[in-house]
């Protein structure tokens, strides 16, 4: 029941923030649905669409992510663990969790949870010596010529708008679905006991 | 027939290298078009561990790796290596190259259109107003546009990958062909002049008054890319008997400060992937996912800083659960790129357990093949439905099969001996005809030759190849498979002619008897880390052949001029 509520009142946060926070939204690019839920019966699901969050106990057979914990007490206790990522990669291993599609997408949507806690505190680190502004009286600097600053790619470099729509960065920042992607990947391996005595 | 007992073991380079090696001859010679107006052919890698390294010049970096450890395999014959090494560096002052430098201009107006994969590889609070690593940003405050990839205040990566690559042009080749003057296409396909000598110099000049290190992107610092150019100085002091390094191992004192996190006992928790100096802030993953970001840049600080980078490694395995005995393999990032390089680090530095484990699960996942029915290339498909084989993944993942342990680190620390200087390898008719050993006895004076077919329809076909450098041609004798052999010819004072088939056969040539003596030891002893025989001021004694596979620019298409 903890895990219930746990998901549900996650539900009605995300999908507030989605219509108050242009932080949140900036990081909902893609329409896609998450699931998350336990072998046990608990289950939510979080869809993302048009940058907005909605939520619903009624889980569709498809989704971007599916996550499924063995137990709901084992779903609550990593999702308020501080160490909430440690416990979900050891999970993978142990079977206590387990992700059909991205564990990278565990992660974001981790993060992004997270971010909205109020506590929450920018991370600073002020590191000595960093180069913050050209200085002109480096050794090098008489060797790097330095132009006006430019804001985009100049619209009369026709063959460079040309060949930067062939790169996967400006494609996918288009709206694009990242190409080339590793597509049987798994996040589990379970090493045949005669393989692993040969290697 | 005569029988010579006194016959070494052969240590040759293996099948799967072979194939390897055969399958980026043909990427490095077939000509493309890397200029303005074409396209890199499309088994140039521009797709792997997007969005960091998705451009296709990663893959000329990375496919060079082979090359200094072939050649140390091979110390004897080296002409198709540099031709490959050649033809890399030449597509590296290209376009293509640079086409990051060149095309992602300003901050990236897509900044919140990244998927979630990609969001990740930046902190949280900054998702979706925030540069994705990768997008190089030239021309954005305070720093203008700067048009030449390799003078500049960022793009470090670009020049220090670069560095790299000319360095171990060098080292293989012997020869000074990048240290003379060439051109480098940078913004609006505007040409700079560089040489081998001033791009490293740029590098130390720079570094040493930025001791936090050189951006990559605008503004992001990268231990990965900046312990790759240290490597390239490294490299370079090996090769040319300099000190440039000085600054890489100022900012290896800064890193184990400031880059590295540390907990209470004293035990590296992370090493971050960037620092932002203008965002201040560094970014790692959270909690043990951290152990990506200790690993990431280990493949090149390790052979410059084996402490420290023992460290990261236990670190970071030990996060990962990679260096477990038993029980499952969990990879949580999707990129077969991270196990590639810790397999191979697990090798040099020798963790057993890990490089055991790493490597069943290649061999259960990433399917090594001969593509399929060719039995003359090798690569592994890593679940891929592609028409050519991963480049970048391939060109690290073929470490693990060359040389001995150790035989990474040995490359930039100078241990093996070039044999520029002694009786050499030349005229092999590669593709068909391959060298798996060619190395010289220096003491006994004898050079071991394995050769093999590279391409088995030519296999019987008729050969020949040429022995040079022979101290005199006189007195030479030539055994092959153990037993005397005359089918060979004297083509001048220092250089012979065998003649063969193209098969799988070993030679011996005795060049060190009663009238051959005159070899120069004390020469070739201090000779043995220096690769580079070029004349000062004057022309290389060895020249390799004119790069001719790729098209590196095109005349200026804007509507301007």
């Amino acid at each position: 029941m903890r895990f219930k509520l746990l998901l549900f009142f996650l539900g009605l946060i995300l999908s507030a923030a989605s219509r108050l926070s242009a932080r949140l939204r900036g990081q909902l690019s893609r329409d896609m649905t998450v699931i998350i839920a336990s072998y046990d019966g608990v289950a939510r699901a979080f869809t993302i669409k048009d940058r907005k969050i909605s939520t619903s106990s009624r889980v569709p057979a498809e989704a971007t992510l599916k996550v499924y914990f063995r137990t709901a007490a084992i779903g609550f206790r990593i999702f308020l663990a501080p160490n909430a990522i440690d416990q979900i990669v050891d999970g993978f291993g142990t079977g206590d969790v387990v992700c059909e599609g991205e564990a990278a997408h565990i992660l974001w949507f981790y993060e992004l949870t997270m971010g909205l806690l109020p506590w929450r505190k920018k991370p600073i680190d002020i590191w000595p010596d960093s180069y913050t502004a050209p200085n002109k009286n480096h050794k090098v600097s008489d060797r790097i010529i330095r132009e006006p600053a430019l804001e985009s790619l100049d619209p009369i470099s026709l063959d460079a708008h040309k060949q930067r729509e062939k790169t996967i960065l400006w494609g996918v920042g288009r709206g694009a679905t990242p190409w080339g992607k590793v597509k049987r990947h798994k996040i589990v391996v379970e090493l045949d006991a005669s393989m692993e005595n040969q290697a | 027939m005569i029988s010579e007992p006194s016959i070494s073991e052969p240590r040759e380079i293996n099948r799967r290298a072979r194939g390897w090696l055969r399958f980026i001859w043909d990427k490095a010679i077939t000509q493309d078009d890397w200029s303005s107006t074409g396209d890199p052919h499309p088994w140039w890698d521009k797709t792997s561990t997007a969005p960091m390294c998705a451009f296709p010049r990663f893959d000329l970096s990375e496919t060079s790796y082979a090359l200094p450890l072939l050649a140390d395999q091979t110390p004897a014959w080296r002409e198709v290596y540099t031709r490959i090494a050649d033809e890399l560096v030449g597509r590296y002052t290209s376009y293509w190259a640079a086409i990051d430098w060149i095309t992602l201009i300003g901050h990236d107006p897509n900044q919140d259109n990244y998927p979630p994969e990609w969001l990740v590889w930046m902190p949280e609070h900054l998702r979706g107003h925030y540069d994705p690593p990768g997008w190089t940003a030239n021309g954005v405050e305070p720093w203008g546009l700067q048009p030449d990839p390799i003078a500049a205040d960022g793009n470090l990566f670009f020049r220090g990958f670069f560095n790299l690559l000319l360095a171990t042009y060098s080292y293989v080749s012997g020869d000074d062909k990048w240290e003379r003057p060439f051109k480098m296409t940078g913004h609006n396909n505007r040409l700079f002049d560089w040489t081998q000598h001033s791009i490293t110099q740029f590098l130390e000049d720079q570094w040493s008054e930025r001791p936090q290190g050189p951006h990559c992107e605008n503004t992001k610092i990268w231990p990965y890319c900046l312990s790759a150019a240290g490597l390239s100085l490294q490299l370079y002091d090996k090769v040319f008997d300099k000190s440039t390094h000085w600054v890489y191992d100022q900012w290896i004192e800064y890193a184990k400060k400031h880059f590295a996190k540390r907990s209470a006992g004293g035990d590296i928790e992370s090493f971050a992937f960037y620092y932002d100096p203008l965002e201040k802030v560094a970014y790692t993953m959270p909690d043990k996912l951290a152990g990506y970001g200790t690993l990431a840049p280990l493949f090149y600080l390790y052979p410059q800083a084996p402490e420290f980078g023992l460290e990261l490694y236990e670190s970071g395995v030990r996060q990962l659960g990679w260096n477990k005995q038993k029980g499952n393999f969990v990879q949580s990032i999707d990129d077969p790129r991270w196990m590639t390089l810790v397999l191979m680090l697990a090798r040099e530095i020798g963790d057993l357990t890990t490089e055991k484990r790493l490597s069943a699960v290649a061999e259960q996942e990433f399917g090594p093949d001969f593509f399929g029915d060719d039995p003359d290339r090798f690569a592994w498909q890593f679940g891929l439905d592609e028409p050519y084989p991963r480049g970048q993944l391939n060109g690290l993942m073929i470490l693990s099969e060359i040389g001995e342990r150790g035989a990474w680190t040995d490359v930039y620390t100078g241990v093996h001996e070039n044999q520029f200087d002694l009786p050499s390898v030349e005229g092999i008719d590669y593709p068909s005809l391959g060298v798996s050993e060619a190395k010289n006895d220096r003491d006994s004076g004898q050079l071991f030759v394995s050769i093999y077919a590279a391409t088995h329809a030519d296999r019987g076909q008729a050969t020949s190849w040429r022995v040079t450098q022979l101290p005199s041609s006189q007195g030479i004798e030539v055994y092959c498979d153990n037993s005397l052999y005359n089918d060979w010819t004297c083509l001048s004072g220092t250089k012979i002619q065998i003649n063969t088939t193209i098969d799988a056969k070993r030679f011996r040539v005795v060049w060190h008897n009663s009238q051959s003596a005159g070899i120069d030891k004390s020469r070739a002893a201090t000779s043995a880390i220096g690769a580079t025989t070029s004349i000062p001021g004057g022309s290389s004694a060895q020249v390799s052949d004119s790069t001719v596979g790729y098209r590196p620019a095109a005349p200026p298409s804007c509507a301007c001029c």
